[in-house]
């Protein structure tokens, strides 16, 4: 990258005010940030992620953890909350690459859940903030993040997170801690200096280390920040480096700073309500539309045959060993949303992963590859559902993608839900309902520490 | 599976060739703790200095930060052993220097065996060997193998990617040790919490960083690393 485009961004994130900006592209950044908060909340009750906020607890920490009643330094709150965030595999990702990009695909970047760690950790150890101060370093910061995804192509089997979101995450801490612009730049170097050596391999295995990428992706970026402040400076030409051979390739300068202002690539993200791969979600939709609300009893079904695209069609494996597993495997989300009619936390329960009915449907699942599909992608993810009941009724449906994107972008009331069930696990109802409302008036909220307060349990 | 993500094949487990230290193996590790410490309480980084830290990770990167700026890039060496020794310096639950000494010992054994041939490159290696190698002797008892896999193969997901030209950047390697000994910390914590590994996980890391598999071996794994490291280290505390 060069100094001219490095500086245009940092000029363009330390000055853009609320003011300058679109009211739905606030309102789309309200509504990312509060799935973000969303679906830490949810991942907050995760065995594993109970058990970081444990170990890491210390009465004197400087910062809550996230839907617990622990308190942690603000690295390692940032770090377990970008962990419990990942963990449901619901939080939202980055654009497709434009012009296509590499196949097969992988969302550009998740800058969202290295940034709200991050900066809500920020919120509780530095300068006291406002509402609407802490929706426009989302913004600014998600921005710069989404336009690093969208101006490289990550390399084959590199994993999103850990990688371009240390640098939202570092934009997020720098802003919230009153950095110069040229310190800032200094700090967005030395969070791009910083990648983990991410594996997609690791995700579609099931091995939940990959739900602490995002995580130490926030915690760098903060220590990004705090590096520069002492001193610290990346080698030379490392953005370079990074995002045009190290990590991604392909930089293309122009997409990171044409239309700064006028095009946001923060309002391009997906959100999710089926809490696993995407690439599993066309599946789902054309699912889900055959399907009861309520879920039904599997002994129902006695076959579902899913015809998709190539990268769907290889998650394969019927008898996931974990709850990631079970989030990459097409059969068993599928017949986890026949049994429960959503696919969120509880499908992923350890008790769900034994459910002697819901594998024996995921036996039953059959997935097969359409090279039509295929050739299809990227610009659409064809898939088609069929599923025949015991007594000879059948039903299908076919879909061209999943919603979710800004084209098919759910309703309020579906985010909302979302939240509220997600919220409602770590925090008692009262308290879920509150944050929502929180949340809902962000902009005005006089002070962001009100925010945290209602987000822990 | 695609090409595209299928990792290359994993060597035999790196534990195995990993033996309790000898007396000398612990009185080395124990002139290198004791230097790690003192080059990081001379640095005394108020910036980067939690005010309490439970879990260990926050102290071992203000630690490897802060002595590893005594140290330049090219001490590549130094920084992995730095990586090794502030993660064994922050571990709470290591409390003799005993059990100090043997993390170090049993750590730098590993890192010798992880290390590739050749001069060290301390964008490729710092961050990276020392993570993996410092969880290794982090949790260095008598332990089952799956648990083993676990600690190394979650620790590998924690290391850096490499950068190039890593001499023009100010303390960017002591930044990259200080990750390295968090991270150690923080795999054996992950393990503890459950998380799991990737099998595949050091075969991948080679295959990014651009080690052949083949390459990497004992080479460095007859003490002579940690003595190595030890006087580079004792040079710039100096």
């Amino acid at each position: 990258m060069s100094a001219a485009a490095l500086s245009a961004l940092v000029r363009f994130v330390s000055t853009t005010s609320l003011r300058d900006v679109p009211d739905e592209i606030v309102n789309d950044a309200r509504r990312s940030l509060t799935d973000t908060v969303a679906c830490m909340l949810g991942g907050s009750t995760a065995e594993p992620v109970r058990q970081l906020s444990e170990h890491l607890h210390d009465a004197a920490g400087r910062a809550p953890i996230i839907g617990s009643t622990r308190r942690a330094t603000p690295q390692d709150a940032a770090l377990v909350g970008g962990i419990a965030g990942t963990w449901m595999d619901a939080d939202s990702g980055g654009t497709k690459h434009p012009a296509g990009g590499r196949v097969p695909p992988v969302p550009t970047a998740h800058p969202p859940v290295h940034i709200v760690p991050a900066l809500l950790a920020c919120v509780a150890d530095s300068r006291p903030m406002d509402g609407a101060e802490l929706l426009r370093i989302y913004l600014l910061s998600y921005e710069l993040g989404a336009r690093i995804g969208t101006a490289s192509r990550l390399l084959p089997g590199v994993h999103p997170h850990g990688v371009h979101g240390t640098s939202a995450a570092a934009v997020a801490c720098g802003l919230a801690r009153g950095l110069s612009a040229d310190a800032l730049a200094r700090a967005i170097e030395l969070a791009t200096a910083l990648p983990l050596v991410t594996s997609l391999h690791v995700a579609m295995i099931g091995a939940t280390v990959r739900n602490a990428y995002a995580g130490l992706g926030a915690r760098n970026g903060m220590l990004a920040v705090d590096a520069t402040v002492a001193g610290i400076r990346a080698p030379e030409d490392v953005v370079e480096n990074m995002l045009s051979s190290e990590v991604s390739d392909a930089l293309d300068e122009a997409r990171l700073v044409d239309g700064l202002g006028t095009h946001w690539e923060a309002a391009r993200g997906y959100i999710k309500l089926h809490a696993c791969a995407r690439w599993i979600h066309p599946a789902l939709d054309a699912a889900a539309g055959l399907l009861s609300d309520d879920g039904m009893d599997p002994e129902q079904v006695e076959a579902i045959e899913v015809r998709t695209f190539r990268f769907a069609a290889m998650l394969n494996n019927p008898r996931p060993a974990t709850d990631l597993a079970g989030k990459f495997s097409l059969p068993y989300a599928v017949a986890a949303l026949v049994a429960y009619g959503r696919v969120e936390l509880e499908a992923f329960s350890a008790s769900a992963l034994r459910r002697h009915d819901i594998l024996d449907l995921a036996g039953r699942v059959v997935v097969v590859e359409d090279a039509a599909y295929t050739a299809a992608l990227p610009a659409r993810r064809p898939t088609a559902v069929t599923i025949r009941f015991r007594g000879g009724r059948s039903l299908s449906a076919a879909v061209d993608g999943s919603r979710g994107d800004p084209e098919t972008a759910f309703t309020i009331d579906e985010l909302e839900g979302k939240f509220l069930r997600l919220a409602g696990a770590a925090l008692d109802s009262d308290r879920a309902e509150s944050a929502l409302a929180h949340l809902r008036r962000l902009p005005e909220l006089g002070d962001a520490r009100d925010l945290l307060q209602i987000l822990c349990g | 599976m695609s090409d595209e993500v299928a990792p290359p094949s994993f060597p035999p487990p790196l534990w195995t060739h990993i033996a309790e230290p000898d007396a000398n193996e612990r009185m080395v590790s124990g002139r290198i703790l004791a230097v790690v410490q003192a080059l990081a309480d001379r640095a005394n980084r108020r910036e980067l200095a939690p005010r309490s830290d439970p879990g260990g990770s926050s102290t071992a990167l203000r630690m490897g930060i802060a002595a590893g700026r005594a140290l330049g890039p090219e001490a590549s060496i130094a920084l992995n052993a730095v990586e090794v020794a502030a993660a064994a310096l922050a571990a709470p639950w290591l409390r003799s220097s005993s059990a100090r000494e043997r993390a170090v010992a049993v750590g730098l054994n590993a890192v010798g065996r992880l290390l590739p041939p050749g001069g060290g490159d301390a964008g490729r290696d710092v961050g990276t060997w020392g993570c993996i190698g410092g969880a290794i002797g982090l949790d260095f008892a008598d332990r089952p193998p799956d648990r083993r896999e676990a600690v190394v193969t979650v620790a590998a997901s924690l290391a850096l990617a490499k950068v190039d030209r890593i001499s023009s950047g100010e303390g960017y390697a002591a930044v990259r040790a200080g990750h390295g000994a968090a991270s150690a910390l923080l795999a054996v914590i992950f393990v503890d919490a459950g998380l799991t590994g990737d099998p595949e996980a050091i075969g991948t890391l080679r295959e990014r960083l651009g080690v052949a598999s083949a390459e990497a071996g004992s080479h460095r794994a007859d003490g002579n690393l940690a003595q190595e490291a030890l006087v580079l280290l004792e040079l710039a505390l100096r």
